[in-house]
């Protein structure tokens, strides 16, 4: 008994700040989206008004989901893929090795901040590095960040630059893969492309599975590149849902109808994660399971 | 007027939490805001056996090194008050509406147009007539008009201001001279503006006649629909004017110029490239009066002129008005203070430190905001006050402004046209100024 009490004293500090500071608030959210609160005037009980006017009467809400949806499947999958590939060579046996992976987990540890300020200038559309090397092929480059058609993509392509924590997992995943099924492989005379297709893939899968669930949730979650580079535009070209959530609670004011975004956004996330669970089952490989069985 | 399902923020928040958790978060919640008549005022003038006492902090916008002379000779008058000044320079209504709703806003804020009648509107700000009204040199009919009528509801006084710019324009004499172009005049026009502008622009040397538009600042995009003798909002901002064909004309004349760039930077070459008069690249600019503190250390020559006009002489005036939250404690001192910000001696001190006009006319007077040793048109800098207006501050400000920066950025980019913009949206934000 004293010994369960003195346990939950050690973890006290953490179960309050949750309790404080995630879980009340986050509970406090839920309330709050049934309610009108300007943050300055007393709240008003509007029962589900907030949740039918989401989608009958707010054409941004639409356009944000469709700019995070839009991000969502075509920059997660770039990344893991990206991510894979550097791992890949990072897992080769060559020289400066270590301060090759530096190199290319340090963006991972820059601030968000710090990332998108760089990469305003990266896309300068005259003074900036990216179209200064396009114009060395003859190319002219767009206008990025100023662009409704390229604001978006020139996010996308950015997200590329710091994908070394899900680097950092796929090389330990690598290195985790047991060297004899290569070489049964080998004996076999399978050849570089059928090992990776055969042994490499399926032994990462519950690797590419976790960064796929993160990578989806944090995907929608988007916030800190739009909010500094382009803040939402132009023409709410990269209006992100957690943005145009942000801009209701602290711009408009509309604390409810933030509330009720929040909670539809999680509802969201909560779907797909129920989704990719399930389907998870028919291409992750588990080797333990293999082992049970 | 009083909703029916209205509850009280203390009702709210132990909803949410018993909904929650089970638990009440009504402990933690702050104090609901409450609207309180002003205690009676003391005049000034106390005998010194009730010398005020007391601490109160002072949040702005802007550095508060520009009121240290300020605070100095509020310290010689009142010794037992401390007055704790704080800046918040960064992310200003975000932080400053988040303390209000958590109940902690500061003694005395400096706030925003839009913020003083948001404010106001929402029962958050002391009435102050009744400690002007009890001081007996105040003199209100010292002030600039536009800038004392402008934070009054339903004859309750919500702030007062003390320093403010216009809008002028500034141009640089250096490129008009290389152009042999005659300098701006003060009844210059718009066509007479982008004449000159055509003569010195050299787009493939990177000079421009013209500075550009700057597509995401609303207010500045609103001299555009003034000038041409259009309204964005009718006087009480219950309906949104901006479909009339004065608006949609002026906004479609600037925003034709911009896409055809031949006489100013489009937006992309304009991108990143900061301040472009600044820099000397750029002969002509239509800015606020703050540019001449960065112009006082500018390497050409420069002067300044009223901005333009089509139809009408109009400028855009920015200001920020004291005001004291319903949550202090201490309002009497709290007064005192604004009475001092406001007093002629401290406005002097005040926009002599950052250079602008002052809210009263007889400080004005003695040109607070004229750099010494620098020839200029100086006279042109408090004479906006008399044709300027104040950025408005319509309610839900936010959601209003949204629609219509939409539709800005939409027309300067070239992908609709003004008539057809403004048409779609005035309903919009109109329904959005009307929501309760």
């Amino acid at each position: 008994m004293r010994q369960t009490i003195e346990g939950y004293l050690f973890i006290s500090p953490w179960i309050i700040g949750f309790i404080l500071f995630t879980f009340l608030p986050v509970a406090a959210s839920f309330v709050m989206s049934f309610f009108n609160w300007r943050l300055i005037q007393a709240p008003v009980f509007v029962g589900v008004e907030n949740y039918v006017n989401m989608f009958t009467a707010d054409p941004l809400f639409g356009q944000s989901l469709q700019v995070t949806l839009i991000y969502v499947v075509v920059a997660v999958p770039l990344q893991l893929a990206f991510a894979l590939f550097l791992a890949m060579l990072l897992n080769q046996r060559v020289r400066l090795l270590p301060f090759f992976r530096t190199v290319f987990y340090l963006p991972a540890v820059v601030s968000g901040v710090a990332v998108a300020v760089l990469w305003q200038w990266l896309y300068h559309p005259d003074l900036g590095l990216i179209n200064e090397m396009l114009r060395w092929f003859g190319i002219k480059g767009p206008a990025w960040l100023v662009s409704p058609q390229w604001a978006l993509p020139a996010i996308i392509f950015m997200s590329l630059w710091t994908v070394g924590g899900t680097m950092i997992t796929f090389l330990a995943a690598l290195q985790g893969i047991p060297q004899h099924l290569y070489e049964a492989a080998e004996l076999d005379g399978a050849g570089e492309r059928a090992k990776f297709w055969h042994i490499t893939l399926p032994m990462l899968s519950p690797v590419i599975f976790f960064n796929l669930v993160l990578g989806i949730i944090v995907g929608f979650q988007t916030f800190t590149q739009a909010y500094i580079m382009t803040k939402g535009g132009p023409l709410n070209a990269t209006m992100f849902y957690a943005l145009y959530l942000y801009l209701n609670a602290f711009n408009f004011l509309k604390m409810g109808y933030a509330s009720a975004l929040a909670w539809v956004l999680f509802l969201i996330i909560l779907v797909i994660t129920i989704a990719q669970l399930k389907l998870s089952r028919r291409w992750v490989y588990y080797e333990f399971e293999e082992a049970r069985a | 007027m009083k909703n029916a399902h209205a509850l009280s923020r203390r009702k709210f928040l132990k909803l949410a939490a018993i909904g929650a958790a089970g638990v009440s978060l009504a402990a933690c919640a702050a104090p609901p805001p409450r609207v309180e008549a002003p205690t009676q005022p003391q005049p000034t003038e106390a005998p010194k056996a009730m010398e005020p006492e007391g601490e109160i902090t002072y949040v702005t916008h802007d550095p508060t090194t520009y009121r240290d002379k300020v605070k100095e000779r509020f310290n010689k008058k009142y010794p037992k008050i401390k007055v704790n000044m704080q800046q918040i320079p960064s992310d200003f209504p975000t932080k400053i509406f988040a303390s209000a709703a958590a109940g902690t806003l500061a003694d005395v804020v400096r706030v925003w147009e839009p913020m003083v009648l948001d404010f106001g509107r929402a029962g958050q700000l002391i009435d102050l007539q009744p400690y002007v009204d009890a001081e007996k040199d105040f003199r209100p009919d010292d002030f600039i008009e536009s800038l004392w009528n402008f934070p009054v509801i339903d004859g309750k006084r919500y702030g007062i201001a003390d320093g403010w710019n216009g809008h002028l324009l500034f141009y640089n004499k250096d490129l008009f001279d290389a152009a042999q172009v005659p300098y701006p005049t003060e009844d210059w026009t718009w066509d007479q503006y982008v004449e000159a502008a055509r003569k010195i622009s050299k787009p493939d040397e990177k000079i421009w006649g013209s500075d550009t538009i700057p597509i995401g600042w609303l207010h500045w995009s609103y001299k555009n629909v003034w000038q041409n003798g259009g309204q964005v909002y009718n006087a009480d901002y219950t309906e949104c004017l901006l479909d009339s064909p004065e608006a949609a004309e002026g906004v479609q004349y600037w925003a034709d110029l911009l896409q055809e760039a031949e006489i100013m930077p489009s937006p992309t070459q304009a991108e990143g490239l900061g301040d472009l008069f600044q820099t000397g690249r750029v002969a002509l600019q239509r800015m606020g009066s703050w540019a001449i503190a960065a112009l006082a250390e500018a390497k050409f020559k420069w002067d300044m002129v009223p901005e333009p006009k089509r139809k009408e002489r109009r400028t855009l005036l920015h200001t920020a008005f004291n005001v004291i939250p319903t949550t202090t404690k201490n309002k009497d001192i709290a007064w005192l203070w604004i009475n001092e910000l406001v007093s002629p001696d401290s406005l002097f001190d005040m926009t002599h430190a950052n250079g602008t006009p002052a809210a009263r006319r007889s400080v004005n007077e003695r040109k607070p905001w004229v750099r010494e040793g620098i020839e200029a048109n100086w006279d042109v800098v408090p004479a906006a006050g008399d044709y300027g207006i104040l950025v408005p501050a319509p309610p839900n400000v936010g959601e209003v402004e949204k629609i219509q920066a939409d539709a800005f950025q939409a027309i300067y980019l070239g992908q609709r046209k003004a008539a057809d913009a403004f048409k779609e949206i005035a309903p919009q934000v109109t329904k959005a100024l009307q929501r309760k």
